[in-house]
């Protein structure tokens, strides 16, 4: 079929096995992302968004294992491949940026090899070459007086320019779809906003398919097309980014939204807040996750809503769009 | 009437250790002349990325950090040099909050312990009086009535937050240092507890210095706003008047920087997005320590370092504060 998502995840589940017994972090999530796309994932610590960015390249920590679903690219599963197929699609169709990019780069060998290493294993290019695309690259991503940084090693670059340097190997082998989680999160707000200029030019020239895991709802708004938010290893609501913030149909991103602090609202004298704390992922029971929080919950919220809808999917028995003015 | 916290040309320096394959060791000056004053009951917002120093402010403001120079006036006295039984004293009065709820708080002391510790410390009555504080404290900061006899472990990091709080508390402080305090909680938690630490703040009229590099939290708890780069304030003033006309470049430059949630607004704005790092510390600029970064760049800025002068009703240290008005 022509219009086959280039990700589509299919009802993923992934166990995480921790002190407290097996933990299901990921509780059957279902996202596409099309090419030229950008879709943002959010939700807070522990919601199951970067576990679920991890389960799509199968880069799980040792602890977990996806226990359901598919994670089909251009309609193959991924969860399926043999590891050899899988190496052919890491880095060469799914390019991945983490939050640290300290610890994402090898500390031992300079950037120019990272980078070098890379394009040649998935493009088969000869070292001339590779060093000739590597400077390419750099130059691309932003990265001026190459050839020397080609030479350096991960501690003498700053956290911004690791960042490119990390984006500019995530990109290396022209993916289709780059996984980008917390990309910008340990960055100060200045080299933040470069890095967000950057994976949107990106992203527009090369027209692939974005996927952005963050915590901050400011981030999505600035660069997704689509958002999805995780509750407790669930997406909850999910829509076309403007739709969304404009009018949130479910009370947790409603909550979300109201108590971010903002430059640019007027100044009431309390911040909006959502009473208690996420439920640990050990002690859920089968109503929905939010339901001890929420200010609209009701009897039926002790079954669990399943996420519904076409263009705007919500997980929610009550609609708030027609309460809330 | 005196402020009560008054700095003055507060200077922090740092060896920079010698490596072994580098000759000497250099020195670090991590703040460079800062003054500011802090009214009772007010909180002043010290804001500015990593590594421009403001964490050291805060820290010899309390005198974990030896000035090097500089006087701290705190109700009158300069407490800079104040040892033994004076320091005491002042330390009474003075009190932390910290980033991190997990490493701040000793696994291995129950929630009563660790808020009761100051109250040992100072000796600040017998035993059932400093318990019945500890009670007082637990519910105060909103802590179920049962957490005294926990450990933090059972607790999540919003709640752990409450704890620091009420271990600042305990002694009844006049002034607060409150480093970074939301900046590791979640978007829904980090609300609950910056309101809060803005209640308690009227309610027991604290002087806070509140250091963060969220401009949206600052703007929330802020009655005065310092901005700082490279170990210097390059701005100063109250919080409507930093946020809603910006003179000092790079102060215009963070509140451009700051992601709104609205799609809409984020496509429309124009953004000041600044080029390259922040310079080392080590080896400032010469002139306008934010030339090699500012979109206004002229000459004059490479050889000239600009003096904080007062500019419509705020101090900033730029040689063209008059005309960098964004106008609304």
């Amino acid at each position: 079929m022509a219009d086959t998502p280039l990700l589509d995840i299919r009802g993923l589940e992934t166990a995480i096995g921790s002190r407290a017994g097996v933990v299901r972090a990921v509780r059957g999530v279902s996202l596409r992302v099309d090419r030229g796309e950008t879709v943002g994932l959010v939700g807070e610590s522990g919601s199951g968004k970067s576990i679920t960015a991890l389960s799509i390249a199968r880069l799980l920590p040792p602890a977990g294992r996806i226990t359901a679903g598919e994670v089909l690219l251009d309609g193959q599963d991924v969860l399926r491949l043999s590891q050899r197929a899988l190496r052919a699609v890491r880095g060469r169709r799914i390019g991945m940026v983490f939050q640290d990019s300290m610890t994402a780069l090898n500390p031992l060998l300079p950037v120019g090899r990272q980078l070098t290493e890379h394009v040649r294993a998935h493009l088969g290019l000869g070292p001339r070459e590779a060093t000739r695309r590597a400077l390419r690259l750099l130059d691309e991503v932003g990265v001026t007086d190459g050839e020397r940084r080609l030479r350096q090693y991960p501690h003498q670059l700053s956290g911004g320019l690791r960042q490119r340097v990390a984006v500019a190997i995530a990109l290396a082998a022209d993916p289709d779809l780059l996984i980008a989680d917390e990309p910008t999160t340990a960055l100060d707000v200045t080299i933040q906003a470069q890095i967000l200029d950057l994976l949107r030019r990106e992203q527009r020239d090369r027209g692939m398919g974005l996927l952005v895991i963050t915590h901050d709802l400011g981030v999505v708004a600035g660069i997704a097309d689509r958002v999805a938010v995780m509750y407790a290893g669930r997406i909850i609501e999910e829509g076309a980014t403007d739709a969304v913030f404009a009018e949130p149909a479910h009370p947790y991103t409603l909550g979300l939204l109201t108590s971010v602090p903002r430059l640019d609202t007027s100044l009431d004298a309390r911040l909006p807040s959502i009473p208690g704390a996420p439920p640990p992922l050990w002690a859920l029971d089968a109503g929905c996750a939010f339901r001890p929080r929420c200010p609209v919950a009701i009897d039926r919220c002790a079954a669990d809503p399943p996420l519904s809808g076409e263009r705007r999917r919500v997980a929610c028995h009550v609609d708030i769009r027609a309460t809330v003015p | 009437m005196t402020p009560l916290v008054d700095v003055r040309d507060l200077v922090v320096e740092f060896d920079v250790a010698a490596r072994q394959w580098r000759a000497g060791g250099s020195t670090l000056r991590a703040v460079d002349h800062v003054s500011f004053t802090i009214g009772r009951g007010e909180t002043l917002a010290l804001v500015g990325e990593s590594g421009c120093g403001k964490t050291t402010v805060g820290r010899t403001l309390v005198r974990i950090y030896e000035p090097t120079s500089g006087s701290i006036g705190f109700d009158g006295d300069d407490i800079a040099t104040h040892r033994g039984d004076a320091l005491k004293g002042f330390r009474r009065r003075a009190q932390l909050i910290f980033q991190d709820p997990y490493s701040s708080l000793n696994p291995r002391m129950t929630i009563e312990e660790i808020i009761g510790e100051p109250l040992r410390a100072h000796h600040a009555g017998p035993r059932a009086v400093r318990r019945a504080r500890v009670r007082e404290l637990i519910e105060r900061v909103g802590l179920p009535a049962d957490a005294g006899g926990r450990f933090p472990h059972a607790f999540s990091g919003g709640q752990r937050q409450r704890v620091g709080i009420a271990r600042a508390l305990a002694l009844a402080p006049d002034l607060i240092v409150a480093d970074e305090p939301v900046s590791a909680l979640d978007v829904s938690i980090q609300a609950q507890v910056v309101n809060l630490l803005k209640e308690l703040q009227e309610q027991l009229g604290i002087a806070l210095l509140f250091i963060a590099h969220d401009l949206a939290v600052v703007r929330y708890v802020a009655h005065h706003v310092a901005v700082m780069h490279l170990g210097q304030i390059v701005e100063l003033g109250t919080r409507d008047t930093i946020f809603g006309d910006p003179r000092h470049p790079y102060t215009q430059a963070l509140l451009s920087a700051v992601p709104v949630p609205d799609p809409v607004v984020e496509r429309r704005r124009e953004r000041v997005v600044l080029r390259g790092d922040l310079p080392s510390p080590v080896t400032p600029p010469s002139g306008c320590r934010f030339h090699t970064r500012c979109p206004m760049v002229v000459d004059r800025c490479r050889t000239e370092p600009p003096v904080l002068r007062d500019v419509a009703s705020r101090a900033v240290a730029c040689h063209f504060a008059e005309s960098t008005g964004v106008g609304r």
